[in-house]
């Protein structure tokens, strides 16, 4: 059954266009889909879920609400005490977790398909999400790894800095051409290319 | 006054000539020029007529301060009225017009009002123009409008881009003159991030207004390469602090230059947070008052020297200059250097003897002790009569300019914004910033000591960085042989009798009798004069008013200015475009947009949107007909008769996991869910804590300890915000988990006699028999790596099932059950047909729930459980809540084949007067395509009580009336045989 991502085709099709003194000064597109899982914690369930986390997959769950964990391209981000957003995990990594997680303790929700990444990069990056998002984006303060949960258009999304003139978007799949667009739209004084087969996944 | 472009000084590019239009006329200037000083160099004296007395008004100050020369810039879309000519820097091409005269300035058949200016006083309108009916000001206000105001906006689409930027910085300093270059200087060598903002086209604030090459400049020129050395120091000019807000929070706009054709923002608005403030804002001349002191030619002082020094224009040839200080002979000194004849009127009887011999030296006429009366002259000052305070002697004084100065107020509207109020200084005589709150200083002439602003905002700079943890070296604070420092301290002699208008506020045109007039009416606190008179109020904000207003008030009160009190300053401190405010919220992006997976193929396939919250949502197809009118029925009859395909992912989608989720859903809906079996779903309605319905929808058991819960499209958001609340607040103790899935699943709803048929065929790995998934039944399955769940659950009325799939397979999905059923006639319908079927089965929707309408209310007090506590259940068995009497869902048929049943028609009985709020009303309205008429959906007083009778719905908007009968609800199957078939 066709099987399509939420900014087919206006991503695909985006070629980019030049600024008002003719420059491209930075690259956006959307990031090939990945999987998404988020797992909750209930009340008292910590320690176990933990225990089971770290026995499951090798490496601890991430204490730090703003920095990503990243293990063998899973990623891993604290978005609440007890949730944790999970990406690029496979569905057998899913299917033995849940095997393993005691039922009073912790569940886990498929989330897959109802996020858009959108990687924005180049030395004006920074510009342009400052026209977007209220965060401070100094790399002493958001350094590389680090991400921040925030909003674009009063609509909740995160981002994180994944290298030093690089970030992602991770925005609500309903509102993928609303941030596109606002995307293309803050790169218009910028001038912008096709981010296109250089978006290499980080998610 | 005559004016005259020097031939060297200044900080104009004379290489560079721009040209502009005025009207039609065509001009130039040099690039550093502002629109004022190209206008003044070209010989154009009235920039403008006033507000209410339509009398001409020149230059009065100079950047944001000026209160006069206000004038529209730019055509078309482009069209900006009220903009400051002081404040416009000039560029090639520029087109402007001056503002309220007509048939033009120069001629303004509106300066007739100046003859009746005795009956036009602070109030004249509301006393006069409120009879003789209640309407009577709503009729006079247009023409006195018209007759009064500034410029005239446009109402084309601006075509002009707005951008909003967040900033980050460690230290902003507002104000670039020395005391912020010092500050800017001090806080970047300790290694803070800088952000200094300056709302003039250069950094330098005061100094910019001595010669060029003195020490005043070459001070500036090295603190400015000082501070491009540091890699952590942003400066950014043109940009003006309106307004601080809570968490140091700074709304500012930099204006950019305006090139037609290219994408780049012509404004920018900047919202920056920083961790400390430093505001060196320095401070502001006040005007003299004395008759005619709006004449055009009579300027501040300053404002005189600015465009001396800054644009190489000398304003007058014969100049008066007349103060009540020291610093405005530094004015008269320059001018008689640059070639002016000069006499300085001073009211004090001995000024310095520095200043008198400089005087002296460039042969210049002092009157000391000596205050002025009036101005002479109309469209340009001719000349100024002064009184010697002694003798009481008068004399005319020739002259073509008058320059003036009433002292200096420190500028703290900022500071005001930032939480700190003001306290009257006795010695200064004037306001000043009291204890600085937290995060926030002052250095330099904003403080009310302008006494060394270097040393001054060195030290501010060195504390707020060290409060951040920077402790970098900072250096030595600047040292210069710079001493042009402005008096701070504002006394005007009492005012004078004078047959003439003695001008307190230019911009709103209050003058000395209109304070009078306040007082006399009993508005004498500065709260109330301000309304009342309007001083201050206008575009200037009460920069060049507001300290004069309060010490006349001070006066006539005979009340010392620091017992008076003040008014309170807010943002905005320079006026800010809407579209600066707007930034690229416009158009789609007003708000975000939300998309359905199916989206694209809608609008490929004949689709017309309409908006349902932040949802595009099919409204109906073009297959189905051209308008909405006849398409929606036609899409309802495929339903009913065949089968048809909506679009229902935008249903609000919560997954909840958890041992305790039954527990939890029992007590948030009015009926039980911890009972409902695994592979079932219940319809339940949740209740807000008050008792009225806050929504409904279908919750299916997945699985032992997992739920899927929809709600409605409008309260999805609210109901997931709520379900939150719940869980971290009232029962954080229950083991549940709820995770918003509205993103990850694309919806359809399959309906109509062939629905089974065509799911059967398109999923033949899925048994949907009768028996395998009756009515209310729920099954998960995978298709290959496609997870799908299957609910038969029916908001139409008929055999209808939901399909879930992931989003990103909901296309292909979506054409494969349009590909199967082709043959048996399927076709998409909208949501005006969906929403039109479930009022023929009487199933409320989102008008019926509006937060005021209790589950009785709706007909669905059956649901409510009596053996279980759930949020709402004790409020909503108030006696208010239980009324027999309480305006409850019926259906209506249409009794008058030709009449018309409309939405929000309110309802009567039937031989009741047509008057007032009626018995109810009617929330929807649609076709029945099975009884081939009209019906509704409605809440009428004492509801299904009433079935049978005959009762008006009115519609006094079209002035109708037709009879309908109340009947059930219910209009279609009420045994239910169709969900069940």
């Amino acid at each position: 059954m066709l099987n399509r991502q939420a900014l087919h085709p206006v991503c695909t099709n985006f070629v980019g266009f030049d600024g008002p003194d003719g420059q491209r000064r930075v690259r956006i597109g959307e990031v090939p889909a990945t999987t998404w899982f988020q797992l909750g914690v209930y009340p008292g369930g910590a320690a176990e879920v933990a225990t089971c986390w770290l026995s499951t997959f090798g490496f601890a769950l991430p204490e730090s609400a703003t920095r990503v964990t990243e293990s063998a391209g899973r990623r891993m981000y604290r978005v609440a005490p007890d949730q944790y957003f999970l990406a690029g995990f496979s569905r057998a990594d899913m299917l033995q977790l849940d095997a393993a997680l005691p039922l009073a303790a912790g569940g886990l929700t498929d989330l897959c398909g109802a996020r858009i990444v959108l990687q924005v990069s180049g030395a004006h990056a920074r510009e342009l999400l400052s026209q977007l998002v209220t965060i401070d984006l100094d790399p002493v303060t958001f350094p590389i790894g680090h991400f921040a949960q925030t909003g674009i258009h009063h609509v909740g999304g995160l981002l994180e800095r994944t290298g030093p003139e690089t970030y992602i978007y991770l925005g609500l799949r309903t509102y993928a051409q609303t941030l596109w667009e606002a995307f293309v739209d803050a790169a218009r004084p910028i001038g912008c290319d096709a981010l296109g087969a250089a978006a290499t996944s980080h998610v | 006054m005559t004016v005259t472009r020097l031939t060297k000084g200044g900080r104009i590019d004379r290489s560079t000539t721009l040209q502009f239009q005025l009207e039609g006329r065509r001009f130039s200037g040099f690039l550093g020029d502002t629109l004022a000083s190209a206008l003044l160099a070209n010989g154009i004296r009235v920039f403008g007529r006033s507000f209410k007395y339509h009398r001409p008004r020149g230059v009065l100050a100079s950047g944001i301060q000026e209160p006069n020369a206000l004038m529209t810039v730019g055509t078309g879309s482009r069209r900006t009225p009220n903009l400051p000519a002081t404040s416009v820097e000039l560029f090639d091409g520029l087109v402007c017009e001056r503002q309220n005269g007509w048939p033009s300035v120069d001629f303004d058949i509106g300066s007739v009002f100046g003859l009746f200016a005795r009956f036009l006083s602070a109030g004249f309108y509301y006393k006069t123009f409120m009879g003789p009916t209640r309407g009577s000001w709503m009729f006079y206000e247009r023409w006195i409008r018209r007759a009064a105001g500034l410029g005239r906006a446009t109402h084309e689409p601006d075509s002009a881009r707005y951008d909003h930027r967040h900033q980050h910085t460690d230290v902003l300093v507002i104000g670039s003159g020395p005391a912020g270059l010092a500050a800017a200087l001090a806080a970047g060598r300790a290694g803070g991030r800088v952000l200094l903002v300056e709302q003039d086209s250069m950094a330098g604030g005061s100094l910019l207004d001595s010669p060029i090459e003195t020490d005043d400049d070459q001070l500036r020129s090295a603190l400015l390469t000082q501070l491009a050395a540091l890699p952590t120091v942003q400066i950014l000019t043109h940009t003006s602090v309106f307004g601080l807000y809570d968490g140091l929070a700074a709304g500012m706009v930099e204006r950019r230059p305006v090139i037609e054709g290219v994408s780049a923002p012509s404004e920018v608005l900047h919202i920056v947070r920083a961790n400390q403030i430093i505001h060196a804002t320095g401070a502001l001349e006040q005007p003299l008052l004395f008759g005619n002191n709006d004449r055009p030619g009579v300027m501040l002082a300053g404002a005189v020297r600015t465009h001396l020094h800054r644009y190489a224009l000398r304003l007058g040839d014969e100049v008066v200059v007349v103060t009540n200080h020291d610093s405005a002979w530094a004015t008269a000194f320059d001018l008689a250097d640059a070639g002016a004849r000069v006499t300085i009127v001073d009211e004090r009887a001995v000024p310095s003897a520095d200043l008198l011999q400089g005087a002296k030296d460039r042969a210049i006429a002092v009157r000391v002790h000596t205050v002025a009366t009036r101005a002479l002259g109309s469209n340009g000052v001719k000349a100024l009569e002064v009184r010697d305070a002694q003798s009481g002697a008068v004399a005319r004084i020739a002259c073509d300019l008058v320059a003036m100065s009433g002292g200096w107020i420190p500028t703290v509207q900022l500071t005001t914004h930032g939480g700190v109020r003001t306290v009257f200084n006795p010695t200064l005589g004037v306001h000043v910033a009291g204890p600085m709150a937290p995060g926030q200083s002052i250095a330099g002439a904003a403080s009310g000591d302008p006494t060394d602003p270097l040393a001054q905002g060195h030290a501010v700079g060195v504390c707020a960085a060290q409060a951040l943890g920077f402790s970098a070296d900072a250096g030595v604070a600047p040292v210069s042989a710079w001493s042009s420092v402005p008096l701070m301290t504002a006394r005007t002699a009492p005012s004078l009798p004078t047959q003439s208008k003695v001008f307190i506020d230019f911009q709103s045109d209050v003058t000395l009798s209109d304070m009078h007039v306040s007082l006399e009416d009993g508005f004498e606190s500065p709260e109330h004069l301000k309304r009342y008179t309007a001083l201050g109020m206008a575009t200037d904000q009460g920069k060049s008013s507001h300290y004069n207003g309060l010490m006349t008030l001070s006066a006539l009160r005979g009340q010392g200015m620091g017992a008076l009190g003040t008014t309170t300053h807010r943002p905005p401190y320079t006026p800010v475009t809407v579209g600066a405010l707007a930034g690229r919220s416009v158009g789609l992006h007003f708000r975000a947009t939300r998309r359905t997976p199916m989206h694209e193929w809608h609008m490929a396939n004949g689709v017309r949107m309409i908006e349902a919250g932040p949802w595009l949502r099919p409204w109906y197809y073009r297959w189905a007909g051209a308008d909405v009118g006849s398409a929606y029925i036609e899409e309802m009859r495929v339903v009913r008769s065949r089968v048809g395909l909506s679009d229902v992912s935008s249903l609000g989608k919560i997954e909840l996991t958890g041992p305790d989720v039954g527990i939890f859903l029992d007590r948030v809906y009015v009926n039980g869910f911890s009972s409902l079996a695994v592979g079932k779903a219940r319809y339940g309605v949740m209740l807000n804590d008050d008792g009225t319905v806050l929504d409904d929808g279908t919750t299916a058991r997945l699985g032992e300890h997992r739920y899927f819960l929809t709600t409605t499209t409008a309260q999805a958001g609210e109901v997931m915000s709520w379900l939150e609340f719940l869980m971290q607040t009232v029962w954080p103790d229950l083991r549940v988990q709820a995770v918003s899935v509205t993103d990850r699943w694309a919806a359809m709803s399959l309906a109509g006699p062939y629905a089974r048929d065509v799911l059967a065929r398109a999923l033949p790995e899925i048994d949907v028999s009768n028996a395998a998934l009756p009515h209310m039944g729920v099954i998960e399955r995978r298709i290959g790596e496609m997870p799908v769940r299957i609910g038969r659950l029916s908001f139409s009325g008929e055999l209808a099932y939901e399909v879930y799939v992931p989003a990103d397979y909901g296309v292909g999905m979506w054409e494969h059950l349009l590909a199967v059923g082709a043959d048996v006639g399927i076709r998409p319908y909208g949501l005006e047909a969906l929403a039109s079927l479930r009022i023929e089965k009487g199933h409320v929707a989102g008008i019926e729930l509006d937060h005021r309408n209790t589950l009785r209310d709706l007909g669905l007090a059956k649901m409510g459980s009596r053996t279980k506590p759930y949020i709402g259940r004790a409020l909503s068995e108030r006696s208010e809540l239980v009324d027999a009497e309480r305006w409850s869902l019926v259906g209506l048929d249409l009794v008058e084949p030709d009449g018309k049943l409309r939405g929000g028609a309110i309802l009567f009985a039937k031989d009741e007067p047509i008057q007032g709020h009626g018995r109810g009303y009617i929330t929807s309205v649609t076709w029945s395509t099975v009884h081939e008429r009209l019906i509704a959906l409605a809440l009428y007083r004492g509801g299904l009580n009433h079935v049978g009778e005959e009762i008006v719905c009115a519609y006094p908007l079209r002035g109708e009336q037709v009879r309908a009968r109340v009947v059930s609800p219910m209009f279609i199957d009420p045994a239910g045989e169709r969900l069940h078939a």
